[in-house]
């Protein structure tokens, strides 16, 4: 665990020299998920800047789509549990894929997580469920806010 | 005097059915916690693994879980059918990768029949059958690696999910033409058919349109020629019967929350991800474990402090051996180590022996659990349940010193006068 936090701090370090916006406190760069995509389909200059950078997203948990499984879909609403959310979702540009560093159990859904991880652009193949994704956190953790 | 281990051993051997009921004891109270912990993670697995082939399941409005119940693990109840055009929408619509009706109701001797597509069987194109080939008539069928039928047997299928006294066959003669792997879920017991036959068996439309006069070459009292009716997709909008489930493979993340969206927001129509109903059955359960799992760590809290009180209670009576012991020079040390392994060896034995008895406990419910569901459990000893007994070993073997450091009281003329 130490490990991974000093790799993290190292990595942030970087983020920080060549980003700037980073939170007093936080190692990754938060970023809104809405802030991910640009104008129509393309992803955003601020997003790009930080591909394959550690970032934080705050948003939802989406329902499971496997049980049991170590990803699960971050929105920007609580979709879960609100119809008014859901109805309200701009699908598909509101999604990222959170692939976990390690099992974490589910929180509720209308709770509010903030999540860590890499940030990974581009349309992708998840080898696991055979879904396309765009946006990725991977290796990534989250807390409860 | 170098060595406990033979004044611990042959002390053992002289209280044989004292240390056994301990070591027994012990066992059942880890073996409880070790069942219940691994029985949990097998139910998870399990009814993981059965739902891995269903992603998105739209069906009727109603209970979410009983949509779930009757399609994936094939549980009969009563289910309304949706609008068949749905099928054709889906098939349509660039975000699905695959739509597979599921129509289930009918059962020859119990086995249920479903009727789906060829697709459906061979996700990656490939069909992973065990032996013989998919279904390419109306008339064929695939079956489970539980029923019993032979590749060229047939049969007729009977109204409804369970054998009734009065059964109306629908004088349809289904052949067997492949036998699907052992997949461990309800699906292994099923007769699979082409939808097409249970629309044909229950006198609706197939899904494709028909010429009568070619269908019907004898008129309406004569054979039909059922190798005129296509298979599989694509079905033609206006012949499509209701349907009680379909299945979606959606082509992308996003697809799947937006599919799911949009047959939840429809008049007539439930969308769900069986991933759902299951993590919240899992909540329910892992409430379940956690309270057991509670009254198991009592159990062996009371259990351990009850062997402790044994030996203590029995060191009155090994006073004697003990006071022996030091007259003939055992050294504190010594004397501690002989009664610390007596106690650790029984409690270290019995934590084994409960992993064991917990295993053993785990599987029979999962024997039991998979002859009523027909959903096999895959039941394993894991990370936790060996951390579990280590904990015990451990925590024992600390409390063991207790005991251990009480005996070497008094001096050795009290000891041997006691």
């Amino acid at each position: 665990m130490a490990g991974t936090t000093r790799r993290h701090l190292l990595l942030a370090t970087t983020a920080l020299g060549l980003v700037g916006v980073t939170r007093p406190g936080h190692a990754a760069t938060r970023i809104k998920l809405r802030d991910i995509y640009g104008r129509g389909a393309a992803f955003s200059e601020e997003a790009l800047a930080l591909a394959d950078r550690p970032v934080q997203i705050q948003g939802f948990m989406a329902p499971p789509l496997k049980p049991d499984a170590s990803f699960f879909v971050l929105t920007k609403m609580p979709m879960a549990v609100c119809p008014f959310c859901d109805k309200e979702a701009d699908w598909p540009q509101d999604i990222v894929l959170v692939r976990l560093r390690r099992q974490q159990d589910w929180v509720n859904f209308n709770l509010p997580i903030l999540v860590t991880g890499t940030l990974s652009l581009g349309t992708e193949v998840d080898e696991e469920t055979g879904f396309v994704s765009r946006v990725r956190l991977i290796d990534a953790a989250y807390e409860r806010l | 005097m170098g060595n406990p281990f033979p004044f611990v051993l042959a002390d053992l051997r002289r209280n044989r059915a004292g240390a056994l009921a301990i070591v027994l004891l012990v066992a059942l109270a880890v073996g409880l916690g070790v069942a219940v912990s691994a029985q949990d993670r097998a139910l998870r697995e399990g009814s993981a693994r059965a739902a891995d082939r269903f992603d998105l399941l739209i069906g009727a409005p109603g209970s979410e879980t009983q949509l779930v119940l009757s399609t994936v693990y094939l549980q009969p109840a009563a289910i309304e059918l949706i609008d068949g055009a749905i099928l054709a929408d889906l098939a349509a619509n660039p975000d699905v990768a695959d739509a597979a009706p599921i129509g289930f109701g009918d059962n020859w001797r119990g086995h249920p029949i479903v009727g789906t597509t060829a697709g459906f069987l061979a996700p990656a194109g490939e069909p992973a059958l065990a032996e013989g080939r998919l279904f390419e008539r109306i008339d064929e069928v695939v079956v489970g690696a539980d029923v019993p039928l032979a590749l060229g047997d047939e049969f007729e299928p009977a109204h409804g999910h369970v054998e009734m006294e009065d059964e109306e066959a629908h004088g349809f003669h289904q052949h067997v033409v492949g036998r699907m792997p052992r997949l461990g879920t309800p699906w292994d017991r099923a007769i699979i058919a082409p939808i097409e036959a249970v629309w044909w068996v229950h006198s609706l439309p197939v899904g494709h349109a028909l010429d009568e006069a070619e269908l019907w070459p004898d008129g309406p009292a004569g054979e039909p020629a059922l190798d005129l009716i296509p298979l599989g997709p694509p079905f033609d909008r206006a012949e499509l019967p209701g349907v009680p489930a379909i299945v979606v493979t959606p082509a992308s993340f996003a697809a799947a929350y937006q599919l799911r969206r949009e047959y939840r927001a429809a008049d007539g129509t439930m969308a769900v991800f069986p991933a759902e109903v299951l993590v919240q059955l899992y909540a329910l359960l892992g409430d379940v474990r956690d309270l057991v799992a509670t009254i198991s760590l009592l159990t062996q809290v009371l259990v351990i402090g009850a062997v402790l009180l044994a030996v203590l209670a029995s060191l009155a009576q090994r006073r004697r051996l003990i006071g022996v012991l030091r007259a003939l020079g055992a050294s504190r040390p010594f004397v501690f180590a002989t009664i610390w392994l007596n106690v650790a060896l029984i409690l270290t034995a019995g934590a084994l022996l409960g992993l064991v008895v917990g295993y053993g406990g785990a599987f029979l419910v999962a024997l039991l659990f998979e002859s009523r569901t027909a959903l096999s459990l895959p039941v394993s000893l894991g990370l936790p349940e060996l951390r579990l007994v280590l904990a015990i070993v451990l925590a024992g073997s600390a409390l063991a010193t207790i005991p251990a450091a009480l005996a070497y009281r008094g001096s050795v003329a009290q000891a041997l006068r006691g």
